[in-house]
Order: C-alpha cells, then structure tokens, then sequence
C-alpha cells in the first residue's frame, strides 16, 4: 500500500510564505484561496515573545470528516495512495466539507471568470498561443476512474484544496511546495515505505518533538510536524491578551477577494480602454 | 515507491497523443466547457531569476511557448533547488499588463504625474542619443549614472559608463552612483577603511558556533550580498550541525527568525553603537583578547602622536595614503627589542603601554582605546540602549568563550586561527545616523577576540574577494593630503568635497543638491545636466520622497530604463525605455554569485522572446551606445568587462554592423569561451558552473592573503581609525561644522557616543519609527505584483500592545503616523491600518517599506502608506559618508489623514 503524506519541520520554517506562492502558481487558484497557507504568530508577552509558522495544506486525514458530510461522493480518499481529492464533476460547492473539516483548509473556489491573475487576453495577440500560466497538466483527469481532481483551471462553484499536488503522482515528483522550500522544511512521501523520505527524516529528527494537529479528534492527519506543537489555551491562560496565539498578521489583513479581483478588473479594463 | 525527481537539462519534448479535454458541465451546472491544449510543446529552460539580488538559478517551465512556472535548479549551490515567494511570483511580472510596451517620451512637465506619448525606438534613440552626446562632448559631468539593483553591469552600470568616460577623455567624468547610500553604504565605507576590503559582512556558517544577528537580515534578507534563501539555508544547517546560538539584535522580533532565534535583545533604535562599545569594555575588562591578531595585523600596537592624533612614523616611511595595504614605517614599541621601531620589523609589538619617544609621551593606539572604551559599561550601555546591563555583560561573556581565542586548525598547508563566532552587517548599519562609527564599534566586537576572516568567523567582505581591495585608498588619499578634498563638487553626490570626502554616493543627498545647486556650487545648472536611471527608482526608494521628486525634477534630460512606469519615471523622465524582466538574454551577473563556499556563474537566458517591444537591458546599451557614436569606446568597455582576449574582442565595426540581438550573443558567447564553455552550454545545458572553493582557496578565508608573517591578510586592519581622525580635522578646517552638519562630530579614532540628532525632536514625539523588510517583497520592485500582494497586501503600522492601549488604539483601526525633523521642525504624516505585535518594543513604530507605490497596480491593491515620505533626508538623518538613516522620532493617533 501507499500512504502519502508530509512531515513539516517547523524548526527549520522561516514563514517566508515560498510554499504558499508555489502552491498559486502551480495550481493556479483563485483569489482568496489559498491551498497551502502560512500561519505566523507569536507567543508570550514583550520582551519574552516566541515566533511561530505553521504552514497548513489539507492534512489528507486517514479518517477524513470531509469524506463523510460530502452529499455527492465528490470528496473522496483515494484507494491507492490515501491522497484526498474532490471530483469536481461531482461537487456542488454546498460547503458541508468546509464545516466539517477541522482544519480550515477548504474554500469555495468562485471568480472563476475573473482574478485567477491575467487573463489570455492581457497577452498580445501574436504571443497567447495558451494563456499565460495555465499548466495544462492541470486539467487532466487522474485516477480512479479519470476524474477532474485536479482542478483544471479551478472551475467556479466547486470546493477545493491541496490535492498534494495529484497531477504531479504519476512520475513521483515532489509537491509544488516541498520543491520550492528555501530550507527543505517541507518533505513528502510514502509513510508506508520506510526508505521514503518522510520517514528517513522522521528517523533522522528522532530526537525531536513531533505532533499532529488536533490528533486527539481521530481524524489521523497524514501530516507530521517536527517542533514544539502551538501552546494550548490553558498554557496561554495566563496571558493578558486571551488564551489564544496572537497572529502576526490577523484576516483583516489579507484583502477580500472579490474587492480586489474588481480592482484588478479595473486595471486591466483602463488598460484594453487605451 | 520514489520520491523527489532532480529536474535534469532541458529537455523540450512533445506531450503527444495526450487527450486535449475540457471540464464537462458539473453537477452543479455552473462549469463552462474550456478547452485544454494538453498537447502543446512542453520545456524547460535553464534561467536565472530576476526579481531578487542573488540572480538564482531556475528552470522555467514552459507551455506552448510560454512560462507557466518557475522551479529552483538544485545544480545551484546557493539554493539546491529552492525558490522564494518573490521567485516564483515574478511571473507576473512578465505578463503584467501595466509593463512599459514602447519607448515613452513625456508631454507635460516634471515634478507632477507624467502624460506619454508613445515613440519609436527609433525616434527616441536618435534624441536621447543627440541629446547625451552633446553634454558628454562638453563635459561629461553633466551626465549622471544611477543604478540601483545591478544585473549583467558590463553593459551598462561599467561598460556603458565606461564608454561615455572614454569618449569624454575623462577617468570618471561622467558620476555613476549606486543605491549604496540606502542600503549598507555605511558598513561598506568602514569595511574598506578598516580591512581593505569591500561589501558588506558575511559569516563563516560553515563552522560558526555564536551569531549576533544586527538588525535585518536573519532571514528575510538573506544578508550582505545575498538574496531570501542561501542564509537561511546556512543557518539552519550551523544550528543543526554546529549547534549555533542565534542572539539578535533589533527593536523588532521580525518575521523571518522563528524558531533560528535563541536570543532576542529588543534593542532601542539607534544605540547600537553604545551597545556595542560596553560589550567591547567588556571583552576587555575580561581579557577576551586576541593579542596576536591585534599586534601583527592592526594598527593597535601602532603609537599615536597625544596631540595630533596621528600614528607616528620614521621618517624614511612612504607616503601612507599610497601604501593603502600596509602603510610602512608605522612605529609600535618592540617589547622584545625593549625600544621603537617600525611595525613590519618588530619582534613583539607590545599592545598596551605609555613610551617616550622624541622627549614626550606616546602611547599605542589599544592604550588610547582602553582609556576610551572604559567609560562606556554595561550599565551605562543599558541606559542607552534600554537593554539589562547583565544582559550585556552575559552576551559578551559568551562571545568571549565561544570565541576559543588561541585555537588554531590545520587548512590544507596552512594553520588557520578557528574563532567560531560571527556577527554580520549590512542595513542595521546603514539605519543609524552614525553609520560609520557604530559599524566600527561592531568591528571591534570580532577585533579584539581576533575573529576576522578566519575559521567560523565574520568575514567583513563580499565572499568572493580573494585579496585586500584598493578601495580604501581614495579615502587614505584625502586623509592625508587634505588638499586633495575638491573645493567644488563634481556632481551632486558632494563626492571628494569636505561635505562628504568618503561618500556612499548619496542616494537621498543628490536631489537635495539637485535642488539647492547654487548654494553648494554645482559645476553645471541641473537644467544643463542628464541622468539614465538604470533599474533604480529613487522616488519611491530614497527618503524624503517629496524633496526627492523636487531634486530630479530641476535635471534637463532624464532617461529611465525600466519594464514599469516606476515613479521616477512618472515624475521624473523625459524618456522611458522598455527593458524586459525574465524574458530577455542577460548577463553576465553581478558578483554576488558565491554561497560563501563556492562561486556559481550563470546566464539569464529568455524564457520567452521579448514581450511587447521591450528589449533586453544590454541590447537597449547597445543601441544608446550606436546612438551616441561612441560604438569604438563601448565595444572596448564591454570586452574588457567580459575578459575578452584580444582575438575575441568587440570591434566598432561589429557594434555598427551587427544587429544588437546578435552583437549580445556573439558578446556572450565568446564570454563563455572565457569559462571554458560555448554560449549553447549555458543557454541550452547546464547554465550553472560551479567552482568550489578548496581548503586553501584565498576567497574562503582572508588571513590566506598573505605569506607574510607580520600579515596574513595582506593589509593591516586599521582598529584605529586615522584616516577618520584626520578627515575630521580636514573637514573642520573647511568649514563644515557640527552645528550644521551633526556627522561631523563622528570623525573619531574610536566609536564615540553622541545622542543621534533626532533625540532633539520635542518630547510628545515619544516614538522611535523603524521600517523593515518583508520576506515576500523586494523593495519597491514588487510593489506592483498581484501574486505577491495576494500574500502580503500592505504594510500594516505595527505597535506594541502597550503602545496602542497608550494612544487608544485597536488593531484595525485607521491611525495616522507623524514624524518630526529635528533639524527643520517640518513634520510629516502617513497613515494606514494598525496592527498589534507583542515582538516589538513599546517605544517604536515599525512600518515595512516597499508599500504605497503609485502604479495603477498598487493604487488599486495595495494598503500600505510609503513610509519613505514620512523619513527626512538631509543633515541630521545622514551619516560622515551621505548615507542615509531611517530612524526618526514620531507619534501615533488615531484617525485620518496624512498623505496615504
């Protein structure tokens, strides 16, 4: 059998977001959406602060709750290598795997039409052959039974999230996000292999702490991380300012999707007005 | 199964038969049929990123002839294969729809929002090229350089500058000026002054066991010279390995240290000097001293003259300014010899001591500095700085040990010194007002427990030097021939004047002068004059963006090359030329292409032809150097600058003759003959030549300069700064004075602490305001990335949560920053949406720069205010060299207003 998964080591992450930007440009999603996001927060009070980063993809549980609420089978584990997927065919976008999942890592997936970046159309005629970065691996179909699951163009309406990279599973590359981390923080592979390297880094970090996130719920992530794992509430009870981490950058800071793709829109139709 | 696939060479192939599919209508009906081209021409291409200073090497992914994305080459040393945020973003800025398309000429006046009309390359190269010809014929300071981020410079920042200097007859008529003035200027100035070397400050992370991390730079920077990730790399790599301590030193707890930092001392703006003088009384109070180092290969042993200052010499000396290396005949006691004699010749120069010579009495210069150093504790340092005064004491204990002062280790042949702690500089340096001082107080922090370029130390120097650099001998030269210093500039860098004799080329000085060219006596009216701004964008980058915009404006011609409408170019051009970004053929790189350990060389090879009519950077000098006439000098520049022998050089006549793509290839290919390869081997194979550097290689460690014994560096390091002391006397006697200029106070031997100038700022400005980098932005460069600002949108004004409950501030809220110039008492304001962050100290604001562009991208998307508009330039927030601080006193409220 084949269990894919990841180990993040959070001892070596400098927050520096490559993974996140990676993960837009090679699955070119919307707006908004954010397969693979970066969470930087602190702990403690000034001057005893501690910096964090946590870099969260979909944790690809082996006992997933996405794949129990979805109405349509579209959310699914598949058989062969434990990877999560959506088949987009099939998903209508009702959100119950949004509810379901504990770890935020899903988004409905709108503005297709508009803010995936530029469009064919900025490009000058003689040059749009194919729009500018529209991987045509993407819209392939995988297995089982040849479904969209990678997202194509990410179609409009649908839920998506990280998909460890499926259309790359066939010639065993690296995820788009472990490829591009500038201090290797990111591994994936064959927890069912001992000789992959998820588990010749886990062997190699053996002396390191490791935890999973929100294990206690059942929902055994495919996903290890090597570090310290974030202070719980009753560690952080203490604190003046809550039992919460304190982000770093908190939502508000992250615009809201559909005001800037109407922004980009804008720019670009004063441009085509010239 | 197997995981992890190496990207091998390129390797274009045919995805045939592969079904083109579209997505069916879904379920949810609300899919539209889209046709997928899966059998397009796939590929990669072996490239170079753009966006960043480190030039990484990348594959560009390609599809139907056009980039779909941008992987790490994990043949490049520097970054194995890795990509930062800003690598992978600058897709789109190739296809930005905002890129400058054709040569723009401008139809209104300068100093406001510029209106265009298109031109032809043809028309614009026929005026620009008539227009410089003529200034350059007259006088070739009329014409000004300006660069910022250099890429392939030998065609254009060196060969392009060169070719107009040798067509004017002039050594350097024409004033080229780097963006050295805002960026780490001020540690260069004093590297050069003290080692005889130049750049910034790296460390040996190969083997460092303790690192002070000054300022920025941990990560998000990725130190002196180089980009995001091979710092990083290296630093992970000494925490595991090594088991490195990582202490930083900075008012912010920036993002980008994680779980690398072990220490945070949140610092108070500004004071660093004073931090670093008590660790240094200290050091030496504990006998943490490397005296081998300090008597064979500085000036500490050196006696000084009690009056004057001045490092006696024998009378048969040559003259110190020509012997920049190792000035001989300086006089040291020989405690061997029990008497004086020059420093080369003595057995054992004695370190500390009162001596008589000539009737009077002399001590060495470290006596002079023991005196100097005593008066400066930790507690009077945790005053200063805010930080415990055990604090200080503990962290100088630990340098001290960690140092392993009298450890050597076998290096190939050589016997190596090992002093395993490091601290680096760069922009924390140039931050300060006192640049130069504080950096030597740095210096001697490494100095007394000898770890200078040696095993696991810091390297105060670009890596891939490979001896001592000549650079110091400028300032040697007006030092001490004070009658060298210029009565009236050249250019308005105030370069070689008593305003500035060591200069760092003023990025935020210039158009100041620009502005005010009468009363510093400018050689030509401003209006006379002519500026090509290459890849440089003072406007948005320097401070105090409104004299900024004044100063260019006065300038007759100014022509911007550049993929964007940058805003210089919007207020200041009279002529944008279109440069391509990644896809274009350029180089070679700058020489930042070293991870410490190794050289790497490169090519940027187009990843697709030349969007638009944009050209790459080197063909538009091309064309301007065919548009001046001065094809003959240009080829001569640029064959030199590429090691052309002379079978291979560029002729005139190829420059005429040739089509300027062609005439880039050819250049290029016979540069590749120079690395033992053909242009195809970089374009086509590999592109990454990887030269490792050996045990023994000079380029790895500086104290394998020299063989000889009394100096293994092959320069002696100036612990004592004379050539300070004496320009302070010169500069004085000129007129400048500290009540004008409050630098001038900083010409000292030894650091010495003053109050900065904006400590003067009335009490209700409370707060220190300091600005910084963000890991996903590269300067103003990226202002207009849509990818990039998807993942950071803006620069919040950060506070402490003491901070913010004192002003009544919530996170969110709408707050307005004001600061105050000490020495005018203008004030200005920004303001923009507050976020709270217990990583910072109560008493500042910190606010990232990079933010609050006015391109139509950034209008419309970006939320930060530019923090360079609220930062004065001018005396009191510039430095000894031009360089310019970013620390100035402010308040915060709540509400709106301000010029965001």
């Amino acid at each position: 059998m084949t269990r894919f998964g990841m180990v993040i080591d959070l001892e070596r992450c400098t927050g520096c977001r490559a993974c996140m930007e990676a993960d837009k440009v090679e699955n070119n999603t919307p707006r908004g959406v954010f397969w693979m996001h970066v969470f930087r927060y602190e702990e403690g009070q000034y001057p005893d602060v501690e910096q964090k980063f946590l870099p969260l993809p979909c944790q690809h549980c082996q006992d997933a709750p996405c794949t129990k609420v979805c109405p349509t089978q579209a959310r699914f584990t598949r058989e062969e290598d434990g990877i999560v997927l959506t088949d987009f065919d099939k998903c209508i976008g009702c959100n119950y795997c949004w509810v379901a999942c504990p770890y935020g890592v899903n988004y409905l997936q709108e503005h297709r039409e508009h803010g995936q970046y530029l469009q064919a159309d900025d490009v000058p005629e003689d040059k749009s052959e194919t729009p500018p970065w529209k991987n045509p691996e993407m819209t392939a179909r995988y297995s089982p039974d040849d479904t969209p699951t990678a997202g194509g163009l990410q179609p409009n309406g649908v839920m998506g999230k990280c998909t460890f990279c499926v259309h790359r599973r066939g010639n065993g590359e690296r995820t788009a996000c472990e490829e591009t981390c500038p201090v290797d923080a990111i591994h994936f592979g064959d927890f069912d292999d001992p000789d992959s390297r998820v588990n010749r880094v886990l062997e190699e970090k053996s002396d390191r702490p490791t935890f999973r996130l929100m294990e206690e719920l059942g929902t055994e992530p495919n996903v290890i991380y090597i570090g310290e794992p974030p202070a719980t509430p009753e560690e952080l009870e203490e604190l003046e300012f809550g039992s919460e981490a304190h982000p770093i950058e908190d939502k508000d800071e992250f615009k809201d999707p559909g005001e800037a793709i109407a922004a980009e829109e804008d720019i670009d139709h004063s441009l085509g007005a010239q | 199964m197997s995981d992890g696939a190496a990207i091998s060479r390129r390797d274009l192939l045919k995805v045939g038969g592969a079904a083109a599919v579209g997505l069916g209508v879904s379920t949810s009906g609300c899919l539209t049929a889209v046709e997928a081209p899966m059998d397009v021409e796939r590929g990669n291409v072996a490239t170079q990123c753009w966006i960043g200073k480190q030039d990484c090497s990348l594959y560009a992914g390609k599809a139907g002839g056009r980039l779909i994305k941008l992987n790490g080459n994990p043949q490049d040393p520097r970054t194995e294969g890795g990509v930062c945020a800003k690598g992978q973003a600058q897709l789109s800025q190739v296809y930005e729809p905002t890129r400058v398309k054709r040569p723009m000429k401008r139809t209104n006046a300068k100093g406001e929002h510029g209106t265009w009309t298109e031109i032809s390359w043809q028309q614009a190269l026929q005026e620009i090229g008539s227009d410089l010809r003529a200034k350059l014929a007259d006088d070739p300071r009329r014409v000004i350089f300006q660069t910022g981020r250099e890429k392939a410079p030998v065609w254009h920042a060196e060969g392009f500058v060169e070719a107009m200097n040798r067509f004017a007859g002039a050594e350097e008529g024409v004033r080229y000026y780097t963006n050295e003035g805002v960026s780490s200027g001020a540690v260069e100035r004093m590297n050069e002054l003290t080692f005889a070397t130049e750049g910034g400050t790296e460390s040996d992370f190969e083997h460092c066991e303790y690192l002070i991390a000054w300022g920025t730079g941990l990560s998000v920077s990725g130190g002196a010279h180089m980009c995001q990730i091979t710092w990083p790399r290296q630093i992970v790599r000494a925490k595991e390995e090594n088991d490195m301590k990582v202490v930083v030193l900075d008012p912010q707890r920036r993002p980008g240290g994680g779980d690398m930092v072990d220490e945070w001392l949140p610092i108070k703006p500004g004071t660093d000097l004073a931090f670093f003088n008590a660790l240094n009384h200290v050091l030496l109070r504990e006998g943490y001293i490397d005296h081998s180092y300090l008597r064979f290969s500085t000036n500490a042993p050196c006696l000084v003259d009690p009056e004057t200052g001045h490092i006696l010499r024998w009378d048969r000396a040559e003259d110190p300014a020509e012997e920049w290396a190792w000035p001989d005949g300086e006089l040291v006691y020989d405690e061997d010899r029990g008497r004086i004699r020059p420093h080369e010749q003595a057995i054992k120069p004695a370190l500390r001591g009162t001596y008589e010579y000539e009737g009077r009495e002399v001590t060495t210069a470290f006596e002079r500095y023991a005196a100097h150093i005593e008066q400066y504790t930790p507690e009077w340092a945790a005053e200063i700085t805010g930080l415990e005064a055990e604090t200080i004491e503990r962290i100088a204990m630990e340098w001290g040990e960690h140092a392993s002062i009298g450890e050597r280790r076998q290096t190939g042949s050589q016997n190596v010194p090992v002093r395993p702690v490091a601290t680096h500089g760069f922009h924390a340096g140039q931050n300060t007002e006192m640049g130069l001082p504080t950096t030597q107080a740095q210096q001697h922090t490494s100095m007394l427990v000898g770890a200078i370029d040696v095993i696991g130390s810091t390297r105060p120097r670009r890596g891939n030097l490979d001896g001592p650099s000549d650079a110091r001998a400028r300032w040697r030269r007006y030092a001490f021939h004070p009658d060298s210093i210029a009565e009236q500039p050249d250019g308005p860098a105030l370069e070689g004047t008593a305003y500035h004799p060591i200069t760092s080329d003023g990025y935020s000085v210039v158009p100041r002068v620009l502005a005010n060219a009468d009363e510093y006596d400018l050689p030509y009216d401003p209006a006379e004059m002519g500026m090509v701004v290459q890849m440089a964008n003072p406007v948005m980058s320097a401070p105090q963006t409104d004299a900024v915009v004044e100063g260019l404006s006065t300038l007759g011609t100014v022509v911007v090359v550049d993929p964007f409408l940058s805003e210089t170019a919007d207020m200041a051009a009279d002529y944008v030329l279109p440069a391509a970004t990644l896809d274009k053929l350029e180089g070679p790189g700058p020489n930042a292409n070293w991870d410490g350990n190794a050289s790497i060389t490169s090519l940027r090879n187009p990843v697709m032809e030349p969007l638009w009519e944009s050209k790459p950077d080197p063909v538009i000098y091309i064309m301007l150097a065919r548009a001046l006439g001065i094809e003959a000098e240009y080829a001569a520049a640029v064959s030199d600058g590429l090691n052309l022998d002379r079978f291979d050089r560029l002729t005139a006549e190829e420059l005429r003759g040739m089509a300027p793509e062609d005439l880039l290839r050819t250049a290029l290919d016979r540069w590749a003959e120079t690395q033992g390869e053909d242009l195809e081997w970089f374009t086509d194979e590999g592109n990454v030549k990887v030269e490792e550097w050996g045990e023994e290689d000079p380029r790895r460690y500086g104290y394998l300069w020299s063989d000889e014994e009394h100096s293994p560096y092959g320069a002696k390091h100036a612990f004592y700064a004379e050539t300070l002391s004496r320009l302070g006397d010169a500069v004085r006697e000129r007129g400048v004075s500290e009540s004008e200029f409050p630098f001038v106070a900083d010409y000292n031997g030894f650091p010495t602490w003053r109050e900065p100038t904006m400590t003067q700022s009335p009490e209700e400005y409370g707060l220190t305001l300091v600005t910084y980098k963000q890991a996903e932005h590269q300067h103003s460069r990226t202002a207009n990335n849509r990818m990039l600002n998807e993942i950071m949108p803006g620069a919040p004004i950060k506070l402490n949560p003491q901070t913010a409950r004192e002003h009544g501030v919530k996170a969110g809220d709408h707050v307005v920053v004001e600061t105050h110039n000490a020495v005018t008492d203008e004030t200005y304001s920004v303001s923009g949406r507050a976020s709270i962050v217990r990583g910072l100290r109560p008493d500042t604001v910190a606010v990232a720069h990079h933010h609050g562009n006015w391109n139509e991208v950034a209008e419309a998307l970006d939320e930060g205010p530019n923090v360079n508009a609220i930062i004065p330039s001018g005396p009191g927030y510039v430095g000894i060299d031009g360089g310019q601080s970013f620390h100035v006193k402010a308040t915060v409220r709540k509400g709106e207003g301000g010029e965001h």
